[in-house]
C-alpha cells in the first residue's frame, strides 16, 4: 500500500467514524428530547448560541469552584 | 442553599429573600435581612414549623417560607475560606468565622442578580438582551420571535447579571403558552428583578401588562424602549411622574443606539439592594445605605452617572422610599369584590409566600383557569369559590358587565388616567408615514402583487448581484484545482483532494455570495417591519386554508431554517393549527436548498433565473397552504382560535444589525464547508473511486462499477421517470443528512468526466431544462433533513408525526416531479 493510499484510508476511516457517531447521537438526542439543533449536521446561530450558553455555564461553574478554594 | 436546608444547631447568613413584595416585606420586617446570621434552634416533630434565632429573637417560620430565603451556611463559608476538611460538619467554636467574615461571604454571593425581561411582543426585549449580554440572539421586526426563555450572563458595576429573555406576551392571563410560561417563570423562578420592557411609542397597550405585574407585586424596573420614536413623534411624556403613579422606576432606553441601558441596569442594582430595606419611619436602613454608598464609591463612575429619583446615595436626595408598591384601583365595586375573595384566600398561610393574595383574588375574578387549579388544592377552596361567585355576581349586577371585562376595563381606565396626567399627544405622529405606507402595502388587492414584487426583487438581487463574486470564487477554485493537479504526484490522495474535496466543497462554496445576499434582503424586510405586513396580507388566505394566522411567522422563518421555524410554532396555542404548521413547514424552502436552485437556474434558465427561483418558492408556499387545507380536513380535527396580527411601525433598519446577521450567516456557511460538507464529499468520492479504480477503460465505466455506482443503479428505476440519472439520485440521498450535501455530492460525482475545467458543474449535468426544474421541485418538497425530523418529533411529541412528515413529503415530491416531467415531455 502506497503512502497516498495509507493517508486516504486514515482520512476515510475518520470520516466514516464521524458519520457513524452522528447517527448514534441523532437517535440518542432525539430520544432524550434534547435541542433538535443538536442533530443538525450543519449548524446555525441558534445552535451556536446553545453551545455558547452551555460553555458560559461551564465557565461560571468553574469560576465559582475557584472561589471555593480561595 | 436555602434556609430550610439547615439542620438544628447549624448557622447560616442570609443572602437574599425571594418571592413577591408582600412576602419579602413581612420576612424582612421579622429581621431576616441580608448579611444577618440566623441559627436553627428547633425543627418541629413533623419538620414544620422551624424555630430560628435571629438578631437575638426567636422566630418560627414554615418550611415553605424558609425555602424562599437563600443563605450561605457556616459549612459552605468554611469551605470557601479554605478550612481544613477535618472541621467540616462540626461546630467547632475555635474554627467559627467571625460574623463580619460570614457577612462578607454572604454579600459576595448576593452579587449575582437574576433578571427577567418581560414585555409585549416586538417591544425590543431581545435587542436589550443582546445588547446587555453580548449574545447575538435573532431579532426581527415581527412578533413571536422568542418562543423560549434564553439566558445570558454579563458583569456590570460589580455585579454578575443572569438575564433571561422571556417570550413576548400581551398579558398574564392563561390563554396562550407564552402567557403561562412567563407567569410560571415569575412564580417558580422568582427572578430578583423584572425588567418590564415597554414600547414607549405604544404606551397604552404595553402598560396593561405592567398593571398585571404590579398585581403580582414583583420587584420591577420599566425600560421605556424606543423612546426616540416617542420624542420624534412630537409627543411628550413626563416619565418621572408616570413612574411615581405606577410605583415603578422607569428609564427611557433606545436599544439600537445603546442609550439608557447602563442607567437601566444601575437602577436594577439600586432597586435590588435598596428596595426592601426601609424602616418604620420610611427611611432606608442605615446599614444598607452604607453598603450602597460603598458600592457607588468603588464601582460606579460618578462622572458618567445619570441622576435618578431613588438615588439614596446622593447627599442632596431624600432617604425616604420613592417608589411604593401600589394597588391598581379598579373602582369601588371591583375593589370590594377583590377584598372579599382575598379575605377568604388569606386564610391559607401556606401559599402566601408564593403568591400575592390580591393577585390570586383578581385572577380568580378573571376566571383564570390555572389560578382556579391552585385554589382547588386549598382546604377552603369551596368557600373561596363561593366568595368568588358572590363577588362576581355583585360586579355583574352593579356594573352590568362580567367581572373579567370589568377588571380589564378598569385597568385600561387606570392607564388612561395615568397617561392623561403625564402624556401630551401633540398629534405630530410620525406614524402618519406608517399609515400611508400601510394603505398601499396591506391593500386587499395591491398587497399581493407588491408582496410578489418584493420577493422577485429579492431573488433578482440575489442572483444578478451574486453572479460577479460567484464568478470570482469559481475562478479561485479553478486556480486551486490546477495548482494541486500540477504539483502533487499522481495517486489516490491527489484524486481525493482534486475530485473529492475541491470538487465537492468548491462546488458549494461558490454560492457563498448568493447566500449572503439572500440573508441581507431577508434581514432588510424583517427589520423594516415589512415581514409583519406580509404575514398580515397572507393571514386571510391562511385562515381560509385551515391555517392559523399566527402560522405565518413559523412558515416565514422556515425560509431560513426549518428547525427554529418548527420550534417557533410553539406560540400557536391551538393544537390543531400547531400540528399542521409543523407538518407543512418542511415545504418552505430553507436556505440550505438555495445552492441547488442557484446551480441549476443559472445554467438551464439564464434569462429567467429570478422568475424561476420565485416560482419555486411560491410553489412551496402554495403546496404548504394546500397540504394545510387537506390536513385540517382529514388528519387533525379541532377548533380554531381568533388571532390579532400586530403591525409594528416601519423602522429604518440599522446597517449594523443587517451586516451582523449577514456576516453570521457567512461564517456558518464557511464552517459547514470545512465540516460536514467536506466529510460527506470525501466519503462520496471514496465510494465512487473504489473498488478497482484502475481496471476500467473509461471514467464512466469505472463510476458505474464503483460502490456508489452500484447503489445509484439500484435506485435508478425509482428516479428515472422523473428525468434523473443515478448520480442525481445519489445526490438526493445524501441530501437527507443536510440539503447542502446535494450540490457537493454532485460536484464530486460529475468531476471525473472529461473536460471538467472547461465547464461549470451544472453544465456537466446531462439533463434537460425540464428535468432540471423537476429536480428543483423534488428538492423543494422531499424528505426534511434529520434535524428537522428531530424537531418535529420533539414538538409533536411523537415519532409518528416525524415519520409521517418524511413519508408524505417524499411521496408528494415524487408525484409532483413525475407529473411535471411527464406532462412537460408530452407538451414540449
Amino acid at each position: 500500500m502506497s503512502l497516498q493510499e495509507l493517508i486516504v484510508s486514515a482520512i476515510v476511516f475518520f470520516c466514516v467514524f464521524y458519520v457513524g457517531n452522528r447517527i448514534v447521537l441523532f437517535f440518542r438526542n432525539s430520544n432524550n428530547n434534547e435541542n433538535p439543533c443538536a442533530n443538525c449536521t450543519s449548524g446555525c446561530e441558534l445552535r451556536d448560541m446553545m453551545e455558547k450558553k452551555k460553555q458560559q455555564c461551564r465557565d461560571l461553574k468553574r469560576n465559582e469552584k475557584k472561589k471555593c478554594c480561595r | 442553599m436555602r434556609l430550610s436546608e439547615l439542620n438544628t444547631g447549624e448557622r447560616g447568613v442570609i443572602v437574599k429573600v425571594m418571592g413577591h413584595g408582600g412576602f419579602r416585606k413581612r420576612i424582612v420586617e421579622m429581621g431576616f435581612i441580608k448579611g444577618k446570621v440566623v441559627e436553627v434552634l428547633l425543627n418541629a416533630p413533623l419538620k414544620d414549623p422551624i424555630k430560628y434565632k435571629i438578631l437575638g429573637y426567636e422566630i418560627s417560620l414554615r418550611r415553605s417560607e424558609a425555602e424562599m430565603i437563600e443563605i450561605i451556611s457556616e459549612q459552605e463559608a468554611e469551605e470557601q475560606t479554605g478550612a481544613s476538611p477535618h472541621y467540616h460538619g462540626s461546630i467547632n467554636e475555635e474554627r467559627l468565622l467571625t460574623e463580619d467574615e460570614l457577612k462578607k461571604l454572604a454579600l459576595r454571593k448576593r452579587r449575582t442578580i437574576n433578571v427577567a425581561l418581560v414585555g409585549n411582543p416586538n417591544c425590543g426585549k431581545t435587542s436589550l438582551f443582546n445588547l446587555a449580554s453580548g449574545a447575538h440572539e435573532h431579532v426581527g421586526n415581527y412578533s413571536g420571535v422568542t418562543v423560549d426563555a434564553k439566558e445570558g450572563f454579563f458583569d456590570f458595576q460589580g455585579y454578575r447579571f443572569k438575564i433571561v429573555d422571556l417570550p413576548g406576551t400581551y398579558s398574564l392571563s392563561a390563554y396562550t403558552p407564552e402567557e403561562i410560561y412567563v407567569r410560571q417563570h415569575i412564580i417558580e423562578e422568582t427572578p430578583d428583578v423584572i425588567i418590564n420592557v415597554v414600547d414607549a411609542s405604544n404606551l397604552e397597550r404595553n402598560l396593561y401588562l405592567t398593571t398585571q405585574l404590579i398585581d403580582m407585586n414583583v420587584r420591577m424596573v420599566i425600560a421605556l424602549n424606543m423612546y426616540d420614536e416617542l420624542e420624534a413623534s412630537g409627543n411628550k411624556l413626563n416619565y418621572r411622574l408616570l413612574s411615581k403613579l405606577f410605583g415603578v422606576p422607569m428609564v427611557p432606553t433606545v436599544c439600537k443606539k445603546n442609550l439608557g441601558i447602563e442607567h437601566l441596569f444601575h437602577l436594577v442594582i439600586n432597586l435590588y439592594e435598596g428596595a426592601d430595606f426601609f424602616g418604620k419611619n420610611g427611611e432606608i436602613h442605615k446599614e444598607v445605605l452604607k453598603e450602597l454608598q460603598d458600592w457607588h464609591r468603588t464601582n460606579v463612575n460618578e462622572a458618567e452617572h445619570e441622576e435618578h429619583m431613588d438615588d439614596y446615595v446622593a447627599p442632596d436626595k431624600s432617604r425616604q422610599k420613592i417608589y411604593r408598591h401600589i394597588h391598581i384601583n379598579h373602582g369601588p365595586d371591583i375593589e370590594k369584590g377583590i377584598e372579599y375573595v382575598k379575605a377568604e384566600i388569606s386564610k391559607n398561610e401556606e401559599i402566601r409566600h408564593l403568591y400575592s393574595t390580591r393577585y390570586l383574588s383578581i385572577k380568580l375574578l378573571e376566571n383564570d383557569k390555572s389560578v382556579e387549579k391552585v385554589i382547588h388544592t386549598l382546604p377552603n377552596s369551596d368557600k373561596i369559590f363561593a366568595a368568588k361567585e358572590k363577588a362576581a355576581r355583585k360586579i355583574q349586577v352593579e356594573m352590568n358587565e362580567d367581572s373579567e371585562s370589568a377588571i380589564t376595563n378598569a385597568k385600561y381606565g387606570f392607564i388612561t388616567g395615568a397617561l392623561k396626567e403625564t402624556f401630551i399627544d401633540n398629534h405630530l405622529e410620525k406614524d402618519q408615514m406608517t399609515k400611508v405606507l400601510d394603505t398601499i402595502i396591506t391593500h386587499k388587492i395591491w398587497g399581493y402583487p407588491i408582496f410578489f414584487l418584493f420577493m422577485w426583487i429579492m431573488f433578482q438581487g440575489t442572483f444578478s448581484l451574486g453572479a460577479y463574486p460567484m464568478a470570482a470564487l469559481e475562478w479561485l477554485v479553478d486556480v486551486l484545482r490546477h495548482f494541486v493537479e500540477n504539483t502533487m504526484a499522481a495517486g489516490p490522495l491527489k484524486d481525493m483532494i482534486v475530485d473529492g474535496i475541491i470538487g465537492g466543497v468548491g462546488g458549494v462554496i461558490v454560492f457563498l455570495p448568493n447566500i449572503l445576499l439572500l440573508y441581507f434582503f431577508i434581514s432588510l424586510m424583517e427589520d423594516s417591519g415589512y415581514m409583519a405586513r406580509a404575514a398580515f396580507i397572507m393571514d386571510k388566505i391562511m385562515h381560509k386554508m385551515g391555517l392559523h394566522g399566527k402560522s405565518f411567522i413559523p412558515l416565514v422563518m422556515g425560509f431560513g431554517c426549518n428547525v427554529p421555524a418548527i420550534l417557533a410554532s410553539r406560540t400557536i396555542e391551538n393544537r390543531k393549527s400547531r400540528l399542521i404548521t409543523i407538518l407543512v413547514n418542511p415545504l418552505m424552502s430553507c436556505s440550505a436548498r438555495l445552492p441547488i436552485y442557484l446551480l441549476l437556474v443559472g445554467t438551464f434558465f439564464p434569462s429567467k433565473a429570478s422568475l424561476v427561483l420565485l416560482s419555486i418558492y411560491v410553489t412551496g408556499i402554495l403546496l404548504a397552504v394546500l397540504m394545510a387545507r387537506l390536513f385540517s380536513k382529514v388528519l387533525v380535527k379541532g377548533e380554531d382560535t381568533p388571532f390579532v396580527m400586530e403591525l409594528p411601525p416601519y423602522r429604518m433598519p440599522t446597517m449594523k444589525a443587517i451586516t451582523r446577521h449577514t456576516w453570521e450567516k457567512g461564517q456558518q456557511y464557511l464552517r459547514k464547508m470545512g465540516g460536514v460538507i467536506m466529510i460527506a464529499s470525501i466519503i462520496i468520492w471514496y465510494l465512487g473511486y473504489y473498488p478497482n479504480h484502475n481496471s476500467y477503460k473509461t471514467v464512466a465505466e469505472q463510476q458505474e462499477n464503483s460502490y456508489i455506482g452500484q447503489i445509484g443503479k439500484a435506485i435508478e428505476p425509482a428516479i428515472k421517470p422523473l428525468g434523473f440519472d443515478w448520480k442525481l439520485g445519489i445526490g438526493l440521498v445524501s441530501g437527507v443528512g443536510a440539503k447542502e450535501l446535494v450540490v457537493s455530492t454532485l460536484g464530486v460525482l460529475y468531476t471525473n468526466d472529461a473536460g471538467v475545467s472547461k465547464k461549470s458543474l451544472a453544465e456537466r449535468i446531462p439533463i434537460t431544462p425540464l428535468a432540471a426544474y423537476s429536480l428543483m421541485l423534488f428538492v423543494l418538497i422531499y424528505f426534511p433533513c434529520i434535524a428537522t425530523l428531530a424537531a418535529i418529533k420533539q414538538e409533536s411529541g411523537s415519532w409518528k408525526w416525524a415519520a409521517f412528515a418524511a413519508l408524505y413529503t417524499t411521496s408528494l415530491a415524487w408525484i409532483i416531479a413525475f407529473s411535471f416531467y411527464q406532462i412537460g415531455n408530452m407538451l414540449l
